[in-house]
């Protein structure tokens, strides 16, 4: 049944506040979505960490210093939306990310490393991604050694999709000309 | 792109790597995070709730209350005036004030009838064992009352729950309250007579009480 209460909903703004007022704990990792308060289970694993360690390092080496990596880290998508996803490929932009937050605009790609097929709650997440309008994700399923790529948002969906295995060779749509081997991000 | 595969049941868009998978997504429930008490004084504290917001944390969940219609406002005076007059001395009407039902629970019930303690609610709100009745008046959200908030008041072991039908014109009195709702909840109607457990001899109609 629907709920016929309303909950209520907080702007990034007031997000920060929180942060800010300490009432989150410190090693609590809460997100905004569509103004409300969320926690997403904290990732688990070996395969996780070491995907998220892995991931950064590759792809720094591709792209050097033509993009910002920005790992579980917030990014401002909207006035009520405010995301930590595992790895954010961003825009340089000047006066860097030091003082303010990434927004939306600075977002070339992000990655969700997965270590479970179905129980993942990363998932979960495309439909948010895509309804912001992040160009491209980027879900990477460490057990199965598998890449989900998903392009070219449209409401909640994305209308591109390709799987990448071990063997295949992927690039980000904002950097074409950089290839990664999927086997060298898989380790 | 070396390698294109498209999953078959779904060539265009795509929301997920099957459809079996899909169908498990649309299943999980989003992960809200619980609020207690503690931090939701801290958002008022600090004003990112701000004071004029009519607001109240039911279950970790900050809800907004309802819009006050004219019958609804009207009902709400209507019962704290009788409460109050038949009442006397013997217990605190306690109207749209808050109330700590848990640590995750701070209703703002549209009447709670309090245990009379002096000046001790001057510095302290009312708790759960100091409440002897609560009512909600209710035109557009029964479902709410009669659930969620029937839920979190029964788990709260708040003796006495009775929920004021604007429109059906009755009352619903849940008694016995257990870790999932109310062991008792007669139904009285418009001409019918109720009264409080804790006072038995004050005896209201349905009829005045609901104006």
């Amino acid at each position: 049944m629907v709920a016929e209460y309303e909950r209520r909903r907080f702007t990034t703004d007031e997000f920060n506040r929180m942060a800010e007022a300490g009432i989150f704990a410190s090693d609590e990792r809460v997100e905004l979505v569509e103004g409300h308060l969320v926690s997403y289970a904290p990732p688990q694993g070996p395969l996780h960490a070491g995907a998220l360690w892995n991931f950064p390092e590759v792809i720094r080496t591709g792209l050097g210093g033509r993009a910002v990596l920005w790992s579980q880290l917030p990014v401002i998508i909207s006035d009520t939306c405010e995301l930590e996803p595992d790895l954010s490929i961003l825009s340089h932009r000047e006066p860097g990310y030091i003082k303010a937050l990434p927004r939306l605009a600075d977002v070339r790609a992000v990655v969700e490393i997965a270590d479970s097929s179905i129980a993942s709650d990363r998932r979960r997440r495309l439909p948010v991604y895509a309804a912001a309008g992040i160009p491209e994700y980027w879900l990477v399923g460490v057990r199965q050694e598998r890449i989900q790529i998903y392009r070219d948002p449209r409401g909640p969906e994305y209308a591109s999709y390709r799987l990448a295995l071990r063997g295949d060779t992927i690039s980000f749509q904002a950097f074409p000309d950089v290839a990664f081997s999927v086997d060298e991000l898989l380790g | 792109m070396d390698t294109t595969r498209q999953p078959p049941d779904n060539p265009g868009m795509v929301k997920s790597v099957s459809d079996m998978e899909s169908q498990i997504d649309t299943q999980l429930e989003t992960p809200y995070r619980p609020i207690s008490v503690r931090e939701f004084d801290k958002m008022v504290d600090r004003g990112i709730i701000g004071p004029n917001e009519r607001v109240e944390l039911v279950d970790g969940r900050i809800v907004v209350r309802e819009q006050m219609n004219a019958p609804h406002a009207f009902i709400v005076a209507q019962i704290t005036r009788l409460f109050m007059h038949r009442l006397g001395d013997g217990a605190t009407v306690w109207p749209q004030l808050p109330v700590l039902a848990s640590g995750r629970s701070k209703p703002l019930p549209d009447i709670a009838l309090v245990r009379a303690r002096g000046t001790h609610y001057r510095r302290h709100l009312p708790r759960s064992e100091d409440v002897l009745a609560i009512v909600e008046v209710s035109d557009t959200r029964l479902a709410f009352d009669r659930g969620e908030k029937l839920r979190m008041y029964a788990r709260a072991e708040i003796q006495e729950y009775w929920i004021v039908d604007v429109n059906a014109r009755t009352i619903e009195m849940c008694r016995e309250p257990h870790d999932l709702g109310y062991g008792s909840r007669p139904i009285a109607g418009r001409d019918a007579s109720v009264a409080f457990t804790a006072f038995p001899d004050v005896v209201f109609s349905v009829g005045e009480l609901l104006g």
